[in-house]
């Protein structure tokens, strides 16, 4: 098994991809077609098993950066009796720039839409207390508004449709704080998302897609009413999602998500904008979505 | 010193109907698509704003896929700007400028990058000689520098000024600021077929500049050129031109047939190569000009023979000004004995004949 397994992604001088299958040279970092790391394939090879990929998507500003740069980090430190091993220095990137950000009071940059500017986890994680099996998760951290173009033109962003392609579950973060102030946007954007999820499934109409999808509602701390109740918030609030899910998805769950504790406005006489200060952190709701995802699997 | 334009002041002529006296060069039109990042009522963040209506689907993500996003300008500096030009899948060919205007509306530090792209048609590239930098000279007249933030629905398409009216003032400023050994084994290497990384050049347009013009003007097509923006494997180019920190950049184009020029090292192109020899000769002793105009009149598939006998044709010319009566005769019989394989031959082969028998009949 183990040779095979190797076999199939490193021959001689190729390296495979694990999102798109193409042949690389040995030597590269990236793939050439999709600008995965390779880094993951010789990782999965030392593992002598294909990793599942749990894929984090939402629109551009929801927060996928730091919801699953808290993520990592609560899983390396042992949250909900995970243990989480990191395959490779890459894969800490993520969580110590969001860590570190935050520690000073701001938010991560912006992620850019060059895939080869994207951070990528590779863990291994278990349940201890379940004593349960290892798996392998690769975690890519995508920009919002390459998912966007992929969703409005299919195979602008060849590494995103290979990787919800090969997801296990998926974390759809949508802003909760935006669509209890009564904007549509966050509706529209899941929506699409979905179409094109389940497009890409080619489903009959009466089949529906068996991957586990868990809806996170983030910002949550500006509406706290979704902790309640996720489910009707979601179906109050973003009706479009909620029919959506409804028809075309069997194995769906609504949580709600905050990590911001307090947050405040500073501006500039010259400045146009607004700028956000997190004050200070307190993470709710970040590893249930995951947790259910794990479980699922 | 014999010459070689045919057409006053332009190195890439296009095939044009006689003249009347209200004789006008045909508008060059170039459909426009902005990319960059603003918040609106359907949307946050990078995409393309706005658009004319002649873009298509293909093209719109073709534009996509190679405009740059947060930061992937080179230089951090607010007056930074970046070069880009690329073939559509369509046919068509683009041309984007990128640079940073004001803060990114997200509020999450940095600049915004904006992109300006025109679409050009092959035959108006051709026009331009196939060359992104006369189209970007072409482009900062045409366009307003005001970055287009609120966009209206629709673009209307945008006229390019005729870039025979600036030829002169091109070739004037062609190449200045870098060597010319360094311009020439960028060429040599794209000639050849290769992907070539250009770092520390002093002034990256210039290199750009000065290596596209003086490639052979059939062999541009398709040719794509980035100046100024991080390396992406998404936006690789044949010559790129890059400023800054490349440790990157190298470890992502481990393992790719790259080759990479340092703009401060010394070193010269190969000189087994006829055109480049030629071309680094006549750069040296004041005919840029010249040798620029020879390579926007190689305009059709020129094969490394065909080049050479060119090449060997233009050396010709040089030689007639100090040549012999015997030399000056033999010139005279190659010319009138050999058959010009193209256009272009025939032309060098006639003006090598007139000018030796010129100098036969000068006491």
């Amino acid at each position: 098994m183990s040779t095979t397994y190797a076999s199939q992604l490193v021959t001689g001088a190729e390296t495979r991809c694990l999102i798109c299958d193409q042949p690389n040279s040995s030597e590269a970092v990236l793939c050439a077609e999709c600008s995965a790391p390779l880094s993951l394939v010789h990782d999965s090879v030392a593992q002598e098993r294909e990793p599942r990929i749990v894929s984090v998507v939402g629109e551009s500003n929801v927060g996928k950066t730091v919801y699953l740069g808290f993520l990592l980090d609560m899983l390396s430190q042992r949250a909900g009796d995970f243990e989480a091993i990191p395959k490779g220095a890459y894969s800490i990137d993520l969580q110590q720039n969001v860590i570190s950000h935050m520690a000073h009071r701001s938010f991560p940059p912006k992620t850019p839409m060059e895939a080869n500017q994207w951070y990528w986890a590779y863990y291994q994680i278990r349940q201890r207390e379940a004593a349960s099996q290892w798996v392998d998760l690769v975690m890519p951290d995508m920009a919002g508004e390459s998912l966007a173009a992929e969703v409005a033109a299919p195979e602008t962003f060849q590494v995103i449709r290979g990787l919800l392609t090969k997801s296990g579950g998926t974390l759809l973060l949508v802003d909760a704080a935006l669509a209890a102030n009564g904007s549509s946007q966050p509706d529209f954007f899941a929506l699409k998302m979905l179409s094109y999820i389940d497009g890409m499934h080619g489903a009959r109409h009466d089949e529906r897609v068996e991957t586990p999808t868990a809806i996170v509602l983030c910002k949550a701390d500006y509406c706290p009413e979704c902790f309640d109740n996720p489910r009707e918030f979601v179906a109050a609030n973003m009706n479009r999602l909620w029919n959506m899910c409804q028809s075309r998805f069997a194995n769906v769950e609504f949580f709600a998500s905050s990590v911001v504790g307090s947050l405040a406005y500073a501006t500039a006489p010259d400045q146009e904008y607004v700028v956000p200060i997190p004050l200070h952190t307190a993470l709710r709701g970040v590893l249930e979505p995951f947790e259910w995802i794990i479980s699922q699997l | 010193m014999s010459t070689l334009n045919s057409r006053a002041d332009d190195p890439a002529p296009a095939a044009a109907p006689a003249r009347t006296g209200d004789w006008r060069p045909e508008p060059i039109l170039a459909d426009r698509a902005v990319f960059t990042s603003i918040r609106s009522a359907t949307g946050s963040g990078y995409r393309i704003i706005a658009a004319s209506a002649g873009l298509r689907a293909e093209e719109k993500q073709d534009i996509t896929q190679q405009s740059p996003s947060h930061a992937s300008l080179c230089d951090e500096a607010e007056n930074a700007e970046a070069l880009a030009a690329y073939p559509l899948r369509t046919g068509r060919y683009c041309v984007a400028r990128s640079r940073h205007a004001g803060l990114e509306p997200s509020a999450r530090g940095g600049f915004r990058v904006y992109t300006d792209a025109l679409v050009l048609s092959e035959a108006a590239y051709a026009r331009f000689g196939r060359h992104p930098a006369r189209v970007l000279t072409a482009m900062l007249s045409a366009l307003d520098d005001e970055p287009l933030l609120k966009p209206p629905p629709a673009l209307e398409p945008i006229e390019l000024p005729d870039p025979a009216a600036s030829a002169s003032t091109w070739l004037s400023a062609l190449g200045i600021g870098c060597r010319a050994e360094l311009i020439f084994q960028a060429a040599a290497l794209l000639m050849d077929g290769r992907s070539v990384i250009v770092i520390n050049a002093p002034s990256p347009v210039a290199v750009l500049d000065g290596a596209i013009a003086v490639v052979p003007a059939g062999m541009r097509a398709g040719l794509n050129a980035v100046c100024g923006l991080k390396f992406s494997p998404a936006r690789q180019a044949r010559l790129m031109l890059l400023n800054g920190p490349v440790d990157q950049a190298r470890q992502l184009t481990r393992g790719r047939p790259i080759d990479w020029l340092d703009g401060t090292a010394p070193g010269s192109p190969a000189v087994e190569n006829a055109w480049i020899r030629l071309g680094l000769k006549w750069w040296t002793t004041g005919k840029r000009r010249d040798f620029c105009f020879l390579a926007g009149k190689v305009d059709f598939p020129a094969t490394p023979e065909a080049l050479n006998r060119i090449a060997g044709l233009g050396e010709e010319l040089d030689r007639i000004a100090t040549a012999d009566v015997p030399m000056l005769r033999q010139i005279c019989a190659r010319c009138t004995d050999t058959v010009p394989a193209n256009p272009l031959e025939r032309e060098l082969l006639n003006r090598l004949l007139g000018a030796a028998q010129r100098r036969l009949q000068t006491p």
